[in-house]
């Protein structure tokens, strides 16, 4: 451990006075560093992919969680070929990176282990990234103790300035920042996102405007994921490194004084401020250390009374983690569009954090759920089968990849495209269905083969849907249940009616014919691809296809 | 018997005082060009297509017009020339939609934009073409719906014609912003509204910086009711209040004795977004339109049409403010002039007729 690195933290509880933070963003933004780079998407030590970029790093007045004024840096990344003039930009992506224990892995270091999924493809999408450092990174690197983890919105101020301060630098240099706004995080970036979006609400309506924020796997409701982590306490299917940054975190930010042994078994106790407090090893790192240490379960990591919903250290830490929870004080804009995934069976934030956030919208604002892309302003995605979250996220990214194509498309005459907003309007299940075989397409025939998964390391609902009756020892097997598909389905906007008429409709269909495998695939893929970005999503898993690339063996480290 | 040959004398003399004057016929047809399927999308598949083109390329060549302004000539400009080559002389073919000739980037499709402006003029080897200009229009809308004016390069184009005898004329030919029916009764249709009218004006703003003695006519599909866009107040008042130049559409002319419908009111059921405009500046030489023809009746096969546009034709008179215009006509037969609801016109009056050009008696 950095002994030096210990730093004092202010025991601050409660809502941060966000009057604080009207300071003038329109002074003190500089450029600290700029430079023409080069990106890789790079697998198993070849480089699949390559794009110039321009990045400039900046340094910009924001506020700490306690609202005090601080400064801190981030970057703006523009394509080569749009910074050269070569290409029209899109629009701007704030984007929100996830976790890190090192000083150097962020953007004004040239950090970008996960942007380059979603900006070094063939789609290459001409959009101009901006990221906040965050707290304990580029400039404030020295005080990486202190980063906000999941923290309130503290990070959210900081995307939120340095978008704004990102903005002034662009507008200066007569650098368009085209049509579009987009939002983006997974994990505890997806975290970060959700706070940028609840600071944009709160103070910033009139001067920002997301066209969509995009979140995956987020642990928005900490203390649901905490919770769930001691319903688990027992389960070996979990990745408890990120339980362990959030206690770590809160402690540190809350000055809740607990020590590493008193809330860390041995011999994780002794290796803990080495491991996560000095910033030598990446998240990566200290989960497969973890796995070596033999440390499977939270009960092997935590002292039983983490693991205690009734005891005094529980108490104290649950106090800390719902007085700097999102949900407080927030009314989310019905205006603001979102896109939401997870998978079910998340093993490092659980499933049951994001679905907090899913009803968080729709019980305090007019968002409605809908799996059908673009229907309404909360579309989600829920998948089961894959339980790893690294595999969420770069399926995630590829997504966002797919996203940042597809839109300049969808939303070109600023408007849903009116064609594609035809095709959707019929949006229940079986108005999507008819509309589909209408068109000629064999929905029948393709359900009747949905059994295996999509490549991208899950299966989504309509396919699980597909399997329930025909397939449906295959529920166990695939380590779900029936009541699970049904919990889904509520995230995706379905009711029992509308699942109930599919399957009777979809097994009347098949019990007429047997088509072959091959063709159903093809055909659930021409079912997909009505949907806009599914096509280009499609188009990124033909090229890892072809480049032999499999997602399990992508090293990201969330 | 002595009337006849009374009429005859008349008819002579007209004739002789012609040779003074010039005239010549004008056809606006937009040919429905689009191909029937554009990768996996039906396009036009009712369209004329290959085959029909073909017959709307006989249909042209019938008419015998001096000038043939086309829109939406894309896929099938061979079959569409293919009857003209003998008798016409066209401008430049900037391309069709196909993914062959134009590499599309399908990851950027927003920044894709086909070359072509699906615009072509023909016109008879007697006259010339001595100046040529093509124009992109500066303002558009609706690229992946609202009818996709800006997936391709729409504008205007001018070309500075000598008649046979030597009158020297100008000529646009364009193609404007068009708007669904879907989008017009949702009440979605204000940005086409706004390009077409920022068309006019910039149509409007190139015809007066090079206006000069010649008389200048404007041919096309210009996607406008009178009804729905403010042609008067963006195009025409603008070109009078200037003192430089007055202006016609020949279809107010002689339909509509010259009132133009107001914007708002209920759309004369004649009218077509095809047009003949003309422009006739003043001291200069002046335009006279003599017929207008909508050929509803003659454009068909099989009993269906053969585009999605009908033929508009006119003859105008060329000369100095005094031409009255009847003496000037030339040429055309009775059985090709229809009135405006595509009746043969003038069949069963009797009389002295003048139809696209032609004198005749009907007894």
């Amino acid at each position: 451990m950095k002994a030096g690195m210990l730093a004092a933290i202010l025991t601050i509880c409660g809502i941060v006075n966000v009057n604080a933070h009207a300071n003038d963003l329109q002074e003190g933004v500089e450029i600290i560093h700029e430079c023409d780079t080069t990106w890789h998407f790079g697998y198993n030590g070849i480089n699949l992919y390559s794009r110039p970029m321009h990045r400039i790093d900046i340094a910009y007045p924001t506020v700490d969680a306690q609202g005090n004024s601080i400064r801190l840096s981030g970057s703006i990344v523009i394509p080569g070929n749009v910074y050269d003039g070569s290409s029209p930009v899109d629009g701007v992506l704030l984007y929100n990176r996830y976790t890190q224990l090192q000083p150097e892995c962020c953007p004004t270091r040239g950090f970008a282990e996960g942007e380059f999924v979603f900006m070094c493809t063939p789609l290459q999408p001409n959009w101009i990234l901006v990221e906040s450092d965050f707290y304990g990174f580029g400039i404030t690197s020295d005080h990486i103790l202190d980063q906000y983890y999941v923290y309130g919105d503290a990070n959210g101020h900081a995307s939120i300035d340095c978008l704004l301060a990102a903005r002034k630098v662009l507008d200066e240099r007569g650098i368009s920042q085209g049509k579009f706004l987009l939002n983006a995080g997974v994990s505890s970036g997806g975290y970060d996102c959700i706070a940028a979006q609840r600071v944009r609400d709160m103070y910033y309506k009139d001067e920002i405007k997301f066209d969509k924020t995009l979140v995956a796997a987020a642990p928005f409701d900490v203390l649901t994921a905490y919770s769930g982590y001691i319903s688990k306490k027992n389960n070996p299917m979990v990745e408890v490194s990120f339980a362990l940054i959030v206690l770590n975190a809160f402690n540190r930010q809350n000055n809740l004084g607990f020590t590493p042994q008193q809330m860390f078994n041995e011999p994780l106790a002794s290796k803990f401020d080495d491991w996560f407090n000095s910033g030598l090893y990446s998240s990566s790192q200290v989960a497969d250390s973890l796995k070596e240490l033999g440390i499977k379960t939270f009960t092997d990591a935590l002292q039983p009374a983490f693991l205690d919903r009734d005891s005094e250290e529980y108490g104290k830490l649950a106090s800390a983690i719902k007085a700097r929870s999102l949900q407080v004080g927030w009314t989310p804009d019905p205006d603001q569009s979102y896109y939401y995934q997870h998978y079910a069976h998340d093993k490092a934030v659980p499933v049951e954090s994001g679905r907090e956030f899913l009803n968080f919208l729709t019980n305090n604002s007019h968002h409605k759920k809908s799996l059908i892309p673009e229907l309404t302003n909360l579309t989600t995605c829920m998948y089961v089968l894959s339980d790893s979250h690294t595999i969420s996220g770069i399926q995630f990214m590829l997504r966002l990849a797919a996203t940042l194509t597809a839109y300049p498309v969808l939303y070109y005459d600023g408007e849903l495209n009116t064609h594609y907003y035809d095709l959707i309007k019929v949006g229940t299940p079986m108005g999507i269905i008819q509309l589909l075989e209408e068109k000629g397409i064999d929905v029948a025939g393709a359900y009747s083969s949905l059994t295996g998964n999509d490549g991208g390391g899950g299966m989504d609902f309509f396919s699980l849907i597909a399997t329930l009756n025909k397939y449906n020892e295959r529920l166990e097997e695939y380590g779900t249940s029936l009541t699970e598909i049904l919990l889904i389905a509520d995230d995706s906007g379905l009711s029992l009616t509308d699942i109930m008429q599919i399957i009777n409709y979809l097994n009347s269909k098949a019990e007429e014919s047997n088509p072959d495998e091959a063709a159903c695939r093809a055909m659930h893929r021409q079912v997909n691809e009505q949907f806009v970005g599914d096509y280009y999503y499609n188009s990124m898993l033909d090229w890892l296809k072809e480049n032999n690339v499999n997602l399990n063996d992508l090293r990201i480290g969330f | 018997m002595k009337r006849i040959s009374i009429s005859l004398i008349l008819f002579a003399l007209m004739l002789t005082a012609a040779k003074a004057q010039s005239t010549f016929s004008v056809m606006t047809l937009n040919v429905d060009g689009l191909p029937g399927k554009f990768l996996l999308f039906d396009v036009n598949k009712d369209g004329p297509l290959s085959a029909g083109s073909e017959r709307i390329s006989e249909y042209i060549a019938s008419k015998d017009c001096d000038i043939v302004s086309m829109q939406e000539c894309f896929n099938y400009r061979w079959e569409i020339w293919s009857r003209l080559f003998a008798g016409y002389e066209h401008d430049e073919w900037t391309g069709g939609i196909d993914s062959e000739s134009h590499q599309l980037d399908y990851f950027h499709l927003q920044n894709d934009r086909f070359p072509c402006d699906g615009l072509n003029n023909a016109w008879k080897k007697a006259l010339k073409s001595t100046a040529y200009e093509r124009v992109a229009h500066e303002k558009n809308f609706g690229k992946f719906s609202h009818e996709f004016d800006d997936i391709i390069t729409k504008g205007f184009r001018r070309h500075e014609f000598t008649l046979a005898d030597g009158t020297e004329i100008v000529l646009y030919n364009t193609h404007f912003d068009a708007s669904s029916n879907r989008d017009e009764q949702l009440g979605n249709d204000v940005k086409d509204r706004e390009a077409r009218l920022s068309q006019w004006m910039q149509l409007r703003d190139h015809l007066l910086a090079r206006l000069d003695s010649r008389p200048v006519l404007l041919t096309g599909d210009f996607n406008s009711y009178y009804t729905r866009d403010d042609i008067v107040a963006a195009f025409i008042e603008p070109i009078k209040a200037t003192g430089r130049a007055t202006v016609g559409d020949v279809w107010i002319e002689k339909c509509r004795k010259g009132v133009y419908p107001k914007v708002g009111d209920e759309k004369d059921a004649e009218e077509l977004f095809d047009k003949i405009l003309y422009v006739n500046p003043v001291g200069g030489m002046e335009l006279k339109p003599v017929t207008v023809t909508v050929d509803i009746a003659g454009y068909q096969f099989e009993g269906k049409p053969l585009g999605d546009h009908y033929p508009l034709m006119a003859t105008f008179s060329v000369g100095n403010r005094n031409t009255t215009g009847i003496e000037a006509l030339t040429h055309a037969t009775k059985a090709e002039t229809f009135d405006l609801q595509g009746r043969p016109a003038n069949r069963s009056s009797k009389g002295i007729h003048i139809s696209n050009g032609h004198k005749y008696i009907n007894e």
